[in-house]
């Protein structure tokens, strides 16, 4: 062994968090044969807990016992004790920490040499890394001295350290018709024991304001005080991101505004032990708009049955000339137009909007679907079909029946 | 009255126990024994009358048991007799009896309580056909019957001893005086002695010694046998210390002949020609909460889950049976008010033991929600320790990570806070503090909580603990041998050793010798320690 030729030795222990320990509790009735003795024998344990002897939820701190694995985002922490065996006094001892990972190496600790160290004496060294790569990393625990001879004298320890992945994060993307983006997002726990969530935010980026929708009305988590995911499970989070104004109005960079943001999860797991992940950032599809975009932005959620009603649609021309458009509004079952098909409208100029008006009279009651619109670029001799604008629904006014009969 | 408001565990701790519960230990002795044989020629209660109305009277009676106890061969006749054992067993019989027979006359209101239980359909069927059966014409099948031995195959030994003799030399070993099954009398009495010393090895041989007297020793399971109060006092006693010891596996496989003790012959109608009228299981609660945490032990800890809650039911059964103007197993009877208060915190307090059961089987498979859960509905009932309760609350949301409901609990445990000392405070906060990776502010509390009590062994550990996450190693193998030290006996605990043979470790390669010097410390306070520190200790 390399430390057995050296006058110091070199320890190193990984500080996780300790444990609460508590005894098993075995209890008896006083008419049992041990009487009270297993009850006495209980409540002298230095581990359990006065006034709840009979739970195993202690107080009583232990020291890490087995290897916890490590995980990305966690904080790596260890005790490197340095001890002299010898004799006499060693002098200017330094004590050197490396980590090395697949990428990089990166010094933990270079304390100041200490002049002397007196024979039982340690020196003691705690460090703290949070790591960042996954994969193999080395810690590397150099020692310098001088022998008494005045011989420097110098040795290394080695290390091995396997960093796993805790989370498995699965993000959705709903562009909705009204521009507004959703997210899904899908955190899965892959470490070995339960984790508690502290925090899964969504840091968006500046061109969206984000609506987190993972609470009630009053402010409350929807997934309960708990909120503990037990190893492979999944919790599920949405948001909301609504465009900025200027975004909003500009559909050539809302369109390339595909950055949605990270999310920003902090979780925590025995007694605190705690780490934190920053997702790279998340890339929705661009919603592809064409030349000439149409989308509904009044229409009724309800309407009588044969009752007129009107709602209003946004056209928007997203190209680099001007259009000229012609509108057809083709019969559709249960919708009846009340208004002028094959009309030529205004030409529209780039990058310029315009509020249309539509007239109808439902005919079928129940939900219906809002189609039959054709615009028809007549430059390009191109049609525009739009089949799904949006939904009403016909309900009968009973009012209205009873005077027709 | 304070005992009135709390339908707590105070008939494991503390002194406000129910009045008939109060008895020392020589007198629980007699009681187990005297039992047997005053209750055989008891008069009959009223409400046996209505199931067991055709029970034969007298003599005749005794064969429906003792047709299927001829099988066993041999001394049948001799183990049938109750005296006979007691004799046997060398258990004195007169100087108390003078104080068991006053107490006879509420002695069957108090075991008529204590005793109660309610057997699942089969059971019931099989006890009201073995009581109505022409006598010498009930033959129960044999998976009816509970037929234990001990499996053990050799005697255990001194594993301190032992361990003491391959480290230190059989000089040092032969200097250690630890009890002996055989240095005590041959009885419960002997037995009480060595469990009291801790001498855990030596009482599981001593069971053993005992149980053999029953036709239940080594070699015996799976055959036939008759049980008593006492024989089954025995195999609890014996589970009860190979679960103390770490013999899991053992305790398990000598516990699976008894199902879930509802067989019929766990029942004390069962015998009607022995137990005249008495009614109930034969086996005790602790019995039967110990058998329903066994499977936790041996990996199988949602089964514990599902027993356990078959407990509960029935205590829950029980109490709604009490509240509805019954008698514990549902038969309609009077019981004076006195009486019926009484049989409630008993089972009120039985029912919050099952819950803390439950609760710990759900830490063991972490199933955080379902303990939460339940401490929470022990929090909520009238009565409860509110303050150790929240606090413990307080300690589970660390345990899981979370932290600021951690604080929560915290403090309203502060505010519902009973005692003015201030540690408990002081203890949570620091484990707080801990969370937090803050072990100096951590260390601080456990320092203020140590001047309260300067005695206290988990304090002194914490603070060690707390020093070592400082980067402080010595002065924490300091704190943690000056509480060995000052309180050898408490302080030789299996957690606290493991901390300290961590530090060791780390310390140096002399730590092998200061592992020696505890392990000696150990050899002179201890009778006995876990297999798994020794193995620490020389390893």
């Amino acid at each position: 062994m390399e430390s057995e030729e050296h006058l110091l030795t070199l320890k190193v222990m990984r500080l996780t968090r300790p444990t609460l320990a508590s005894p098993f509790p075995v209890t008896c009735d006083s008419k049992d044969l041990p009487g009270n003795l297993l009850n006495n024998a209980l409540q002298q344990d230095p581990t359990s807990v006065e006034g709840t002897e009979t739970l195993c939820v202690g107080q009583f701190l232990l020291l890490p016992q087995n290897p916890v694995n490590i995980y990305l985002g966690e904080t790596f922490s260890s005790y490197i004790c340095v001890y002299s065996e010898t004799e006499t006094a060693v002098t200017n001892i330094s004590v050197k920490v490396d980590l090395q990972t697949i990428s990089q190496r990166i010094s933990l600790s270079s304390n100041p040499p200490t002049a002397t160290l007196p024979p039982e004496k340690t020196v003691d060294v705690v460090i703290h890394h949070e790591v960042k790569e996954i994969g193999t990393h080395i810690l590397i625990c150099e020692v310098t001295y001088q022998s008494p001879n005045g011989n420097t004298m110098s040795f290394r320890k080695f290390f091995k350290i396997m960093v796993m992945k805790p989370l498995d994060v699965k993000t959705k993307f709903y562009n909705a018709e009204n521009d507004d983006v959703y997210l899904e997002a899908q955190v899965q726990n892959i470490t070995a024991g339960p984790i508690y969530l502290e925090k899964v935010a969504l840091d968006a980026s500046h061109l969206f304001d984000v609506v987190s929708l993972n609470s009630n009305r009053d402010g409350k988590s929807i997934f309960g005080a708990t909120a503990v995911l037990q190893p492979q499970t999944i919790c599920q989070f949405l948001y909301c991101l609504v465009p900025n104004e200027k975004l909003a109005s500009d559909l050539k960079s809302l369109s390339g505004a595909t950055n949605i943001g990270k999310l920003d999860i902090v979780w925590r797991s025995n007694l605190g032990e705690r780490g934190r992940l920053q997702t790279s950032q998340l890339q929705r599809m661009s919603p592809e708009y064409g030349d000439i975009r149409l989308t509904a932005v009044e229409l009724p959620n309800f309407v009588s049955l044969e009752e007129l009603f009107t709602f209003k649609c946004k056209l928007i021309n997203n190209c680099e000339r001007t259009v000229e458009l012609m509108i057809y509004l083709e019969n559709v079952e249960g919708i009846a137009w009340c208004d002028i098909s094959g009309r030529k409208l205004e030409p529209l100029l780039p990058m310029s909007h315009l509020i249309l008006e539509f007239r109808c009279i439902p005919l079928l009651p129940g939900l219906r679907t809002i189609a039959g619109i054709k615009l028809l670029d007549t430059f390009l001799k191109r049609t525009y079909t739009y089949d799904e604008l949006g939904q009403v629904f016909v309900i009968v006014d009973k009012t209205e029946s009873i005077k027709s009969m | 009255m304070s005992e009135e408001a709390t339908p707590s565990l105070s008939q494991y701790f503390g002194s406000n126990a129910p009045k008939e519960d109060q008895f020392d230990l020589t007198q629980q002795l007699n009681n187990l024994t005297v039992d047997d044989n005053q209750t055989a020629s008891n008069k009959i209660e009223p409400e046996v009358c209505r199931i067991f109305s055709e029970t034969p009277p007298g003599v005749q009676s005794k064969y429906t048991t003792e047709a299927f106890f001829d099988l066993i061969g041999t001394n049948a006749r001799s183990t049938v007799e109750p005296n006979d054992i007691i004799s046997t067993i060398g258990l004195p019989v007169s100087p108390e009896e003078s104080y068991s027979s006053s107490r006879l006359i509420v002695g069957t209101e108090a075991d008529r309580r204590r005793d109660a239980w309610i057997p699942c359909e089969k059971t019931r069927q099989c006890l009201i056909a073995a009581a109505t059966a022409t006598p010498g014409t009930y033959f129960p099948q044999r998976e009816l019957l509970t037929m234990p031995g001990v499996l053990l195959e050799e005697e255990l030994g001194d594993a301190v001893g032992e361990a003491v003799a391959l480290c230190l030399g059989e000089a040092e070993a032969a200097q250690r005086r630890a009890l002996h099954a055989g240095d005590v009398t041959q009885d419960e009495r002997g037995l009480r002695e060595l469990v009291q010393a801790g001498a855990y090895r030596a009482a599981i041989n001593l069971t053993a010694r005992l149980l053999t007297i029953y036709g239940q020793g080594r070699g015996r399971a799976g055959h036939p046998s008759k049980h008593s109060p006492h024989s089954l006092q025995l195999w609890f006693t014996r589970i009860a210390l190979l679960v103390k010891t770490k013999f899991f596996n053992i305790a398990s496989a000598e516990a699976e002949p008894f199902a879930n003790l509802d067989k019929p012959d766990m029942y004390f109608q069962f015998y009607p020609d022995m137990y005249g009228g008495r009614l109930g299981s034969m086996a005790s609660f602790s019995f039967r909460l110990l058998i329903g945490e066994l499977p936790m032990h041996c990996g199988k800890a949602k089964e514990s889950i599902t027993r356990l809650f078959n407990v509960l039911a029935t205590v829950r059964q029980i109490i709604d049976n009490l509240k509805r103007g019954q008698c514990e197993n549902g038969n309609p009877m009077e019981l004076a008010d006195g009486d019926r208060s009484d049989s409630m915190r008993l089972w009120t307090g039985r029912e919050v033991r099952v819950m803390h059961s439950i609760i710990n089987c759900s830490l063991v498979v972490k199933d955080y929600e379902l303990a939460m859960d339940l401490l929470g509905q022990l929090c909520d009932r009238e009565g409860a320790p509110k303050q150790a309760l929240l606090s413990a609350l307080g300690r589970l949301h660390l345990q899981m990570g979370n932290i600021s409901g951690a604080e929560v609990c915290f403090k309203e445990a502060e505010e519902a806070k009973t005692s003015s000392t201030g540690v408990r405070e002081l203890v949570d906060r620091g484990l707080l503090s801990i969370a937090q990776s803050a072990f100096d502010d951590g260390y601080v509390y456990f320092q203020r909580a140590s001047h309260l009590e300067p005695t206290n062994v988990m304090i002194l550990n914490n603070m060690g603990v707390c020093l070592l996450y400082g980067g402080h190693l010595k002065e924490a193998i300091q704190v943690l041998e000056s509480a060995i030290s000052s309180n050898p006996v408490h302080a030789l605990n299996e957690s606290l050793l493991l901390n300290l043979c961590t530090l060791y470790d780390m310390e140096s390669s002399k730590g092998r010798m200061k592992k020696f010097a505890l392990l000696r410390q150990i050899s002179r306070y201890q009778a006995d320690a876990p297999t798994m520190i020794l193995e620490k200790l020389y390893g």
